[in-house]
């Protein structure tokens, strides 16, 4: 393999690989948000 | 040369509105100092992902990657790919960030009162707070011209374009802290990615892979694939070790981890970000030598055949400010390095400007906005918390109740901004960013680092030992920001990574800890 091809080869990793991720964040990162929201609760806490 | 219209204009107002919006929004969760700093430690594996690589990728790092990428060819992309085992290592291993999160600590210099004396917290708070402040004070300098390019913003209107942008994450940061981080960095990393498929769509449509590849071959030779031949075997070595420290002890990254659900879940956050980061490296590179590739194909061939003479500095300038890169590319090779990197920091904009239309440049500037707004918010909230936290704090000597403490942070991150501001302002950066960068970060990530790994791994890591790591150091990271000294990059960051283990080493055997602070300990 020569150093060119092995680039290539990283670069299109790296593209497909990321796409994969943002896909997944983009799905269950929002049902994550609201998990969290729902354990932060303002309810009667005292504001800062 | 741009196309930048009130479509786009209305498409960037928009994003920022709905960010600043989530962000204020998102105040009314935070209760407690815990929940303002690591967000009741309940971040999940997506959006931790998200917040982690969203605080990381700012303008400033797409264009000191494609300046890299423009000046070293492919070789550049032997740092994503160490990014990449490194990532997976911490991630695999848990190396560091299993143990750090167990702690329950909500900065870095606090596991060092725990393991050493509350005197090194403050002393490494003090170096991590001026080294961070260092790194972070020229990232409105370079985005300026990134914005400037892009939107054609007249020069009269730069500083206060900047200035808005920093008030703007100064203002749901101070309010709503991790909190608001999460929430907005959730939103700006859609953006981000966005932004990021545009771009890359947009260089490969301009020029392609095979035209890339001549590019680099033309400008470069063989050096522009071969990473060994081109950067050295001490530049990877040193990137190895950075990379180490910026994973594990990085305040922004390490936040992140102290602010996951557990130790698995910041684990798995590890895992994903990798590839993550992969692509932060090696996408925008690709950029700079499309950049490189587009540009050189617009080269005239009277141009390309005239005489070897250097260029006049009015000329070099005035076509760089004007964006005729193909003007100045052909005496690449008879100009300095300071010129060329120059070049480099400005191209990939350059070329953006010309290919996106309409529409879609309003989208990538969103996009860019969105990366910078996020990296801002991050790195406001991770250094004020070391200076509040570390600093002012332990060094008042009483206890300050958790409402103090929040009024502290904030105005911490309200110092910052100023700080940074007036820094932009007037410091010349030498060399390319991308060194800059790195090296500010090396001035406190080696001592760090080995502080850290020294006090969870070997019990007979002393406090005078980690003082000694911090002093010298930093010392040696410093020694490259002084251009006269004449330290080249790989030399300052390998220096600091041996004289800060010697110092720690000699420091420990020479003074150990007394046997009550051990036990304290």
């Amino acid at each position: 393999m020569t150093w060119a091809s092995l680039w290539e080869a990283v670069f299109l990793v790296a593209a497909a690989s990321s796409g994969l991720i943002t896909g997944l964040i983009a799905i269950r990162g929002w049902a994550e948000i609201r998990e969290l929201f729902a354990m932060l609760k303002p309810d009667d806490r005292p504001r800062p | 040369v741009t196309h930048f219209t009130l479509l786009d204009g209305a498409i960037v107002a928009l994003s920022l509105a709905a960010t600043l919006w989530v962000g204020l929004y998102a105040r009314r969760y935070v209760g407690t100092l815990e929940d303002y700093l690591v967000a009741k430690r309940g971040m999940g594996l997506y959006v931790g992902t998200a917040s982690l690589v969203s605080t990381e990728i700012g303008i400033i790092t797409y264009m000191y990657q494609a300046q890299f990428g423009f000046v070293a060819g492919f070789s550049a992309f032997v740092v994503g790919l160490i990014t990449l085992a490194v990532c997976l290592f911490v991630g695999r291993t848990g190396f560091v960030v299993n143990r750090l999160r167990a702690l329950e600590i909500m900065t870095v210099p606090e596991y060092f009162e725990r393991r050493y004396t509350r005197g090194v917290r403050v002393f490494a708070g003090l170096v991590m707070a001026f080294g961070g402040g260092l790194n972070l004070g020229i990232f409105p300098l370079i985005e300026a011209r990134f914005l400037a390019i892009l939107t054609g913003i007249p020069a009269a209107y730069l500083t206060w374009t900047m200035a808005a942008l920093l008030l703007m994450a100064l203002a749901y940061t101070a309010v709503g802290g991790m909190v608001s981080l999460v929430v907005t960095n959730y939103l700006q990393y859609l953006l981000i990615a966005l932004g990021t498929v545009i771009v890359t769509v947009a260089c490969l449509r301009a020029t392609d892979w095979s035209t890339m590849t001549r590019a680099v071959s033309a400008q470069m030779g063989g050096q522009g694939f071969d990473p060994i031949a081109d950067l050295g075997v001490g530049f990877i070595f040193w990137q190895v070790l950075l990379w180490v420290a910026l994973m594990t002890v990085w305040q922004t990254v390490a936040m992140r981890t102290f602010s996951t659900k557990d130790p698995a879940t910041a684990r798995k956050v590890f895992t994903l970000t990798s590839f993550l980061f992969l692509a932060r490296a090696v996408l925008p590179m690709a950029w700079g030598i499309a950049a490189l590739a587009f540009f050189g194909g617009r080269v005239s061939d009277q141009a390309a055949s005239a005489a070897p003479e250097p260029m006049a500095v009015e000329r070099f300038q005035a076509d760089l400010d004007a964006g005729r890169i193909e003007d100045v590319l052909p005496g690449v090779d008879r100009l300095d390095a300071a010129r060329r990197e120059e070049i480099g920091l400005v191209a990939m904009p350059w070329m953006l400007a010309r290919v996106l239309p309409s529409g879609l440049l309003g989208l990538v500037v969103a996009g860019m906005l969105a990366a910078s707004l996020s990296t801002y918010a991050g790195y406001f909230l991770g250094w004020s918390a070391i200076l509040s936290q570390d600093v002012v704090a332990p060094w008042l000597r009483r206890d300050l109740s958790e409402r103090t403490r929040l009024v502290l942070t904030r105005s911490m991150i309200v110092a910052l901004v100023a700080f940074i501001m007036v820094w932009s302002l007037f410091y010349k950066v030498p060399g390319p960013a991308f060194f800059y960068l790195q090296v500010t970060a090396n001035l406190f990530m080696a001592p760090t680092l080995l502080a850290v790994v020294g006090g969870l791994y070997w019990p007979r890591a002393s406090s005078a030992g980690a003082y000694l790591a911090f002093l010298l150091g930093a010392g040696a990271s410093l020694a490259y920001l002084v251009p006269s000294l004449g330290v080249g990059v790989a030399t300052a960051g390998n220096l600091s990574w041996g004289l800060a283990a010697l110092g720690l080493v000699t420091g420990s055997l020479l003074r150990p800890d007394r046997p009550a602070l051990k036990a304290a300990a």
